[in-house]
C-alpha cells in the first residue's frame, strides 16, 4: 500500500466520520455538534476574522455562526460539502453582523466610498490584534471594508463576482472594482513593505 | 511591455502566492465553545428547512389546525352517532360543577390514569382559585363548548379503552384537556372583584 492509498482512506475515514456527526447533530446530539465545531471552528474563525478584520467581533460572531449552524444544521441536504455550505452559512452571518453595526447615515446613504480614508480605517485595527498573523492578513486588515469583503469572498473564499455583488447588495461591476482596488492596495502595501526591507538591510 | 507593467505583473503574482499561501486556520484566543453551548440549550433546532419566518409560523399552526380538526370530528361522530344518556347527562350542567366535567378513570393503564390525574389536578385547583364558580351562571355559548369538550374528551378515553397504547388517541386527550383548561381560564374575569359582575350574569 503506498503513502497516496493511505492519505485516500484517512480522508475517506475523516469524511464519513463527519457525515455521522452531522446525522448526530441533526438529531440533536450536542457531542457530536461540538466534533463538528471542533473540526470547523479555525477556518470559520480566519473567514470571520478576515472579514471583520477585528479581534473581538471575530470571536462573538465565530460563537454566531455556530449557533445558527446548530439551528439550521436540519438545512443542509449533502448537495455540496458540508464544509463549503458552512462557510456560505457563515459568510451571511459576517454580513448580518455588519448591516446590524451600520448606523442609520450609513445605511440611508451608499456605504460605496466608505473607508476612502484608509488612514481612519488602520486605527480600527489594533496592532495587537495581528501580530500573530501572516503579513498579508494584516494588510488585508487594513483594507477598506467594501474593498476588503470583496477581495476576502472573491480571492479566498473562491466566490464568483456576481455571487459577491448579491451578496453585498452591489452592481457586478462595483464588485470587480473593489476588488481591483483591493488587489491594488495590498500589492503597493507589499511592495512597500519589500523595499523597507531592503532599505533595512 | 513598459517596466511599470512588468512590475505590475511581478506583483500581481507575489500576490497570489501569498493568496495561495494564507493560512486556512486561525486560532481564537478565548474559548467560544463554551458560549456557544450555553446559546444552543436555549435554541432549538429548525425542523422544516428553507422555509421564511411566514412559513415557519404557518407550520406551528399545521399541527394545531390537524388537532382541531381531528378534535371535530370526533365531536361530529359522537353527536352523530352516541346521543346517549351520558351525552344527555354531560349537556345539563350541574350545580356542583366538579361533577359533570370530572374525571372517572375510564381506563386501567397507569399512563391514561396519570393524564387524567394531571388533567383533574389543573382543572381542580382552576376552580378553586376562582372560588368554585357556578358554572350554571355562565354564557350559555360557553357552557355549550364546555360540554362538547368534555364530550369529546369521554369519547377520546372510551377509544383509548380499546387501543391505550395508541400516541394519537393520548396526544388528542391531551389535547383536549388543554382546550377545556383553556376556556375555563375564561372565566377568570368572572371571579375576584368580579364576582358580582359573574354573579349577575
Amino acid at each position: 500500500m503506498n503513502s497516496s492509498q493511505v492519505i485516500d482512506a484517512q480522508k475517506l475515514f475523516a469524511s464519513s466520520q463527519e457525515q455521522e456527526w452531522i446525522a448526530q447533530a441533526k438529531q440533536g446530539s450536542q457531542t457530536a455538534f461540538h466534533q463538528l465545531y471542533q473540526l470547523h471552528h479555525k477556518r470559520i474563525y480566519a473567514l470571520c476574522w478576515r472579514m471583520l478584520a477585528d479581534k473581538d467581533s471575530a470571536e462573538d460572531v465565530c460563537q454566531e455562526v455556530f449557533v445558527v449552524l446548530w439551528q439550521k444544521i436540519n438545512n443542509f441536504r449533502g448537495e455540496s460539502k458540508f464544509s463549503t455550505w458552512l462557510h456560505s452559512v457563515a459568510s451571511n452571518v459576517v454580513l448580518g453582523h455588519l448591516r446590524k453595526q451600520k448606523n442609520w447615515l450609513q445605511r440611508v446613504f451608499s456605504i460605496e466610498d466608505q473607508g476612502e480614508n484608509t488612514q481612519a480605517l488602520e486605527r480600527t485595527v489594533p496592532l495587537d490584534d495581528t501580530s500573530g498573523l501572516d503579513d498579508l492578513d494584516k494588510h488585508i486588515a487594513k483594507l477598506p471594508e467594501r474593498a476588503r469583503l470583496v477581495f476576502v469572498l472573491f480571492a479566498i473564499e473562491g466566490y464568483r463576482h456576481e455571487e459577491i455583488a448579491n451578496m453585498l447588495n452591489m452592481a457586478v461591476g462595483s464588485s470587480k472594482s473593489q476588488y481591483h482596488r483591493a488587489k491594488s492596495l495590498l500589492k503597493e502595501w507589499l511592495s512597500e513593505e519589500v523595499q523597507a526591507g531592503g532599505t533595512n538591510e | 511591455m513598459n517596466k511599470a507593467n512588468k512590475v505590475g505583473q511581478a506583483s500581481d503574482q507575489v500576490l497570489a502566492d501569498k493568496v495561495a499561501n494564507l493560512p486556512n486556520q486561525l486560532s481564537p484566543q478565548r474559548d467560544l465553545w463554551a458560549g456557544i453551548e450555553r446559546a444552543i440549550q436555549d435554541k432549538p433546532q429548525h425542523l422544516v428547512a428553507g422555509k421564511s419566518a411566514s412559513n415557519s409560523k404557518k407550520a406551528h399552526l399545521v399541527p394545531v389546525t390537524w388537532a382541531a380538526s381531528i378534535v371535530a370530528a370526533v365531536l361530529v361522530t359522537w353527536l352523530s352517532f352516541s346521543p346517549s344518556v351520558e351525552q344527555k347527562k354531560m349537556l345539563t350542567v350541574n350545580n356542583n360543577d366538579a361533577k359533570p366535567l370530572s374525571i372517572e378513570p375510564l381506563v386501567n393503564d397507569p399512563l391514561v390514569a396519570m393524564i387524567q390525574d394531571d388533567f383533574s389536578q389543573q382543572k381542580q385547583a382552576m376552580l378553586v382559585s376562582f372560588g368554585q364558580p357556578d358554572l350554571k351562571q355562565l354564557p350559555a355559548k360557553m357552557q355549550v363548548q364546555l360540554a362538547q369538550l368534555a364530550q369529546a374528551r369521554l369519547t377520546i378515553e372510551k377509544a383509548l379503552q380499546s387501543d391505550k397504547n395508541n400516541i394519537d388517541l393520548l396526544n388528542l386527550l391531551r389535547f383536549t384537556q388543554q382546550q377545556e383548561l383553556n376556556l375555563l381560564q375564561q372565566l377568570l374575569p368572572y371571579t375576584g372583584s368580579n364576582a358580582v359582575k359573574w354573579q349577575t350574569i
